[in-house]
């Protein structure tokens, strides 16, 4: 199957030519076939990929670390009145800390267990995300999917980190802590968001771009 | 005026390329032509992504062409080698020249 148009929106997410250089992929497959159509628009924009991603590496560090501030910002935002509303247990400062900046720990650690926990769980690992990968994809200058795979990256990074220091936590002080099916869960989920509210975005300044020039 | 940025062995291949082929240079025709010259075909996201960069340092320019059937009601995107880019490829070219003046190659017979 030789779908140009869907090919063309493939390409259209990393690349501002797509449209060009799907024809000349469709006027050279013809005798070539559709194996190695799709096989070239996936190399294009793979490579379109890497070179956003490599270009301006310091810029990606930087876009990596402003859409995880702002991941905790809108979490804690969205977190904040159903923390006040149900009242969670927060015991000490650091709990609070925790509770504010990872939500999804603070679900495992300090709530009973009643009917918020899935909403908000649902609710925790989709909007800020998507709201993030929207804001990054603000700041990316025409690269959002790369500097959402740059947040990604980071992110990941991190729960590697808070999970290894959940798991001295709990043997010092013997409490259960979510583990690493949970972390991988979470970072699969956010990962589509983030992704998702990238997407959304870059497709809206390409809608606007083609409304300008008609 | 600092110094251009040199130029890399594909991105040189491209320009000349670009300047073989001439007014009808776009994405297939300078594979071809690559690959005509060099007995190697680039693969289609390393030219892309080659030409974007080489428009970006201001070496080469594009215009779309009016679109048509065979490419789905694609336009082409043609490219121009701009003054400051022949420049780019002669002074690499020059280099190489330099680098090989002097030099004999007895096991090399040349066709």
């Amino acid at each position: 199957m030789r779908n140009a148009a869907t090919a063309e929106w493939i390409l259209s997410l990393v690349s501002d030519n797509a449209a060009s250089t799907v024809g000349d992929l469709v006027e050279e497959s013809s005798p070539r076939g559709a194996l190695w159509f799709w096989s070239s628009v996936l190399r294009a924009a793979g490579s379109h990929f890497w070179r956003d991603l490599s270009a301006s590496p310091w810029r990606m560090v930087r876009l990596a670390f402003w859409g995880v501030l702002a991941t905790w910002y809108f979490l804690a935002t969205f977190a904040m009145p159903m923390l006040a509303v149900n009242g969670v247990k927060v015991v000490n400062l650091n709990s609070a800390l925790v509770a504010l900046a990872m939500p999804m720990l603070a679900v495992h650690r300090y709530w009973t267990p009643t009917w918020e926990i899935p909403f908000l769980t649902v609710l925790g690992c989709a909007v800020p995300p998507f709201l993030a990968g929207r804001a990054v994809a603000c700041r990316s200058n025409g690269r959002e999917l790369p500097a959402a795979f740059a947040v990604l990256t980071l992110k990941a990074a991190l729960y590697a980190v808070e999970l290894r220091l959940s798991a001295m936590q709990v043997r010092r002080i013997g409490q259960p802590y979510p583990g690493i099916e949970h972390a991988f869960a979470v970072v699969c989920v956010e990962s589509l968001f983030v992704v998702a509210g990238a997407t959304v975005y870059r497709l809206r300044i390409l809608a606007a771009r083609e409304e300008a020039r008609q | 005026m600092p110094p251009a940025a040199p130029l890399g062995e594909f991105e040189q291949i491209v320009l000349l390329a670009i300047l073989r082929v001439g007014e009808n240079a776009y994405g297939v025709t300078v594979r071809a032509e690559i690959a005509a010259c060099t007995d190697r075909e680039p693969a289609p996201g390393a030219l892309y992504t080659t030409l974007d960069r080489l428009e970006a340092k201001g070496l080469v320019t594009s215009r779309l062409g009016d679109p048509t059937p065979q490419r789905g009601g694609r336009a082409k995107r043609f490219f121009t080698v701009t003054a400051a880019g022949v420049a780019a490829v002669t002074r690499a070219q020059r280099a190489y020249q330099r680098l090989l003046k002097g030099l004999k190659f007895p096991e090399v017979v040349h066709a």
